[in-house]
């Protein structure tokens, strides 16, 4: 069990950063850089709100309706400039938003300002286990979407997700998997696209982590996986779908158990 | 520092979003500009009639909107509506899938509670052959349509929706202006004659064909008059008769159609040249009801060419052992018109190629307008805030803004996908009933006989006009 004497940056690589640092100008364009995430939130944010509700944290007159997250704190880790972070905050509930790139929380903070309604999102410049010191079991769900990928050291990176998560809370993990499909679609895309090595060097296919070897490290930390469900991504309509095959992408759903 | 100053004059709630920003701005020109944010909503929609009252009623009752705060505009007087004995001239034919629809939202109930005509049998025949098809289902059990006034549809919506929280109507609303918005902006901006201004995130027009709306979208409207008038009133039967039949013959001048409403009495919905529309209107009751029946049963001179080919036709059919035209019912004759009731409305055809920007929609006869020989206008209509509200509430479970083209343009193909086709058969319809030309007459004869005589056609049919 790590201690919480790290080195604050350990599960942040400095590559990664330096790589979001350079189209974070871009991440609110919905038909550049950031188009996968965008079109991501039709499956992710449903996804989460029912998941939500499953852990029985939603009154039931509340279920259905527009703000049925009223008084529940979220913690989307890894928020980027705030794509799921803002649609959270339609629903009522606080989000606090964490990313340990400065340019990513100033996008983020610039593209709240914009819409006057949002006030009840904060962004921090903080990397995960800086903000798991102070606010140990704090938050009704901990989002980690398409962000495990990026980081160094899962492990940790999981054990402090866990550690803001309140009893009974649900922790959502969306990211690729590793397997010689992800591999193989990896290469296709780097191959077309054409500005692979930048990118290629700061996350690497290595980086990837199966299901399973996520699975095992919430069982460390308390947590007990409820459903792993394959996700995939029709280039031709832009649209995500849910899929029985977790071959490239999945999303994992896992409760904390209750004391 | 000059972008955030032109931007901001359109935000809502500006001082809020003068607090956030990192730098300190010369705020007095600004907050001239600031906006209530109590004239803010979720939705505005522009336009309170069947379908505009409907749609605010639909997404009041859809649970995503629950908090959300929609706001429907209209220009006429609060809609007070009395039962008069007398039956209204303007009804609508509504299909299975309107009648679930307003069955949902609770508004079918209050319709029962006053009155309906229905319809289960519908029979389509030229007046230049004997050519003849009719539609229903399988042992008259399911109702093809439901005849319904215009004013009762209204009041009984009316009534769902005055319970509803969460949705504010305001009457003798006079609209001068939209402002719709432009690349970076989320809202578009009402402005009324009054001076009043309201906000909101998504628009949606249904203010009917002349869309005030689709105006200020500036999107390509394709349309033309049939120089054609529709005469409405309601006509007593001569007989008592178990009304649930609908009857349409194709006169060379237009259809003429006869719409259930109780045993006695029928709506009258006859497409004629103007013309003849202004003859029959100028004409006494009595030479009216003449001039009717005549339309209804007048045999006319038909072209021997066109009788040959029929009886073969029919031949033909009995050979490969297909139902001819055998049961034929006849129609009924009209005895009186119900004073007063007589009135006429001109016919064209219009469809928007676009029924979406960014942060707007158009609904109902906005978006599409048709000729009412199918029966079918306002039920598109229907049939588009159906899809509207299944798609505005998948937005707001994804956490998305109300006026995303994402979600707008799922609407708009899903509904093109839909109605042009529907369009464009009526007005294909409307086009080959249009003349005596010999060669047509006989062609639409032989293939009104011929998908009269195959039942899944026609099964398929009733499918697509029942959606």
């Amino acid at each position: 069990m790590s201690s919480l004497q790290h080195d604050a940056s350990t599960t942040v690589n400095a590559q990664e950063i330096a790589q979001f640092k350079h189209s974070s100008t871009s991440w609110w364009d919905k038909e550049g850089y950031a188009k996968l995430l965008h079109t991501l939130n039709p499956l992710r944010v449903p996804w989460i709100v029912d998941g939500i509700v499953e852990a029985g944290l939603v009154s039931k007159d509340r279920i259905g309706s527009s703000k049925s997250l009223e008084g529940l704190k979220i913690l989307d880790v890894g928020c980027g400039a705030g794509i799921l972070s803002e649609a959270l905050a339609e629903f009522g509930c606080t989000v606090v938003g964490l990313d340990p790139c400065a340019d990513m929380i100033h996008e983020a903070k610039k593209h709240m300002a914009l819409n006057p309604s949002l006030t009840n999102i904060t962004y921090i410049n903080e990397t995960v286990e800086q903000h798991a010191e102070k606010h140990m079991e704090e938050y009704d769900a901990v989002v980690a979407s398409k962000v495990i990928e990026h980081v160094d050291q899962p492990d940790l990176f999981l054990d402090m997700c866990c550690r803001c998560l309140k009893p009974g809370a649900p922790i959502y993990v969306t990211t690729f998997n590793k397997t010689w499909t992800s591999w193989f679609f990896r290469f296709i895309r780097q191959f077309l696209s054409g500005h692979s090595h930048h990118h290629h060097e700061a996350n690497p296919w290595y980086k990837f982590i199966c299901p399973e070897d996520v699975q095992k490290s919430l069982e460390k930390y308390n947590c007990v996986t409820k459903h792993v469900r394959g996700m995939y991504y029709n280039l031709l309509t832009y649209t995500w779908y849910w899929s029985y095959f977790h071959l490239i992408s999945y999303a994992l759903y896992a409760v904390k158990d209750k004391k | 520092m000059s972008f955030n100053i032109m931007f901001l004059r359109k935000t809502v709630n500006v001082r809020n979003t003068l607090n956030r920003l990192p730098f300190n701005l010369n705020t007095n020109s600004i907050l001239k500009y600031s906006i209530n944010s109590s004239n803010h909503y979720d939705v505005v929609i522009a336009g309170g009639g069947m379908v505009g009252t409907t749609l605010a009623c639909t997404l009041g009752k859809n649970t995503k909107f629950s908090d959300r705060r929609i706001l429907l505009l209209e220009s006429g007087k609060k809609f007070k509506w009395q039962l008069k004995e007398q039956y209204s001239n303007r009804v609508s034919a509504l299909n299975p899938s309107t009648y679930n629809l307003l069955d949902r939202v609770g508004a079918w109930k209050h319709i029962t509670d006053v009155r309906y005509g229905s319809v289960k049998r519908m029979q389509v025949w030229d007046a230049l052959s004997d050519a003849m098809i009719t539609f229903n289902h399988d042992e008259l059990s399911e109702m093809v349509a439901y005849i319904v006034e215009n004013d009762v549809l209204l009041a009984a919506v009316g009534k769902e929706l005055e319970q509803l929280q969460n949705v504010t109507t305001i009457n003798e609303a006079k609209i001068k202006e939209y402002q719709l918005p432009k690349k970076h902006e989320d809202t578009s901006t009402i402005n009324m004659e009054d001076g009043t201004t309201y906000t909101c995130n998504v628009l949606l027009g249904c203010d009917g064909a002349n869309s005030l709306v689709r105006k200020t979208m500036g999107v390509h409207y394709v349309s033309w008059n049939y120089n054609q008038k529709g005469i409405v009133a309601t006509v007593k039967l001569s007989e008592d008769t178990e009304n649930v039949v609908a009857w349409q013959r194709f006169l060379p001048t237009g259809p003429v159609a006869l719409l259930p409403l109780t045993n006695k009495l029928s709506s009258l919905v006859w497409s004629t040249t103007t013309e003849h529309a202004k003859t029959l209107l100028g004409l006494s009751e009595e030479q009216f009801v003449d001039a009717l029946n005549e339309a209804i049963w007048k045999t006319h001179q038909q072209n021997s060419m066109v009788t040959e080919a029929m009886k073969t036709f029919n031949k033909c059919l009995d050979f490969i052992q297909l139902p001819s035209s055998a049961v034929r019912q006849l129609p009924p004759s009209i005895s009186g018109v119900e004073p007063g009731s007589r009135a006429a409305f001109p016919l064209g055809f219009g469809h928007a190629s676009n029924y979406i920007t960014k942060g707007v929609a158009l609904v109902g006869d906005a978006a599409h307008r048709v000729h009412p020989l199918a029966g079918q206008g306002v039920n598109l209509g229907f049939g588009d805030v159906n899809t509207l509200d299944r798609i505005l509430g998948e937005a707001i479970y994804s956490g998305s803004s109300l006026g995303s083209l994402n979600y707008l343009k799922q609407y708009e193909s899903e509904r093109q996908q839909h109605n042009v086709p529907t369009m464009l058969a009526i007005d294909g319809l409307h086009k080959l009933y249009n003349t005596e030309f010999t060669p047509v007459v006989i062609l639409r004869s032989l293939g009104l006989q011929f998908t009269h005589a195959l039942n899944p056609l026609k099964k398929a049919i009733i499918q697509h006009a029942a959606q």
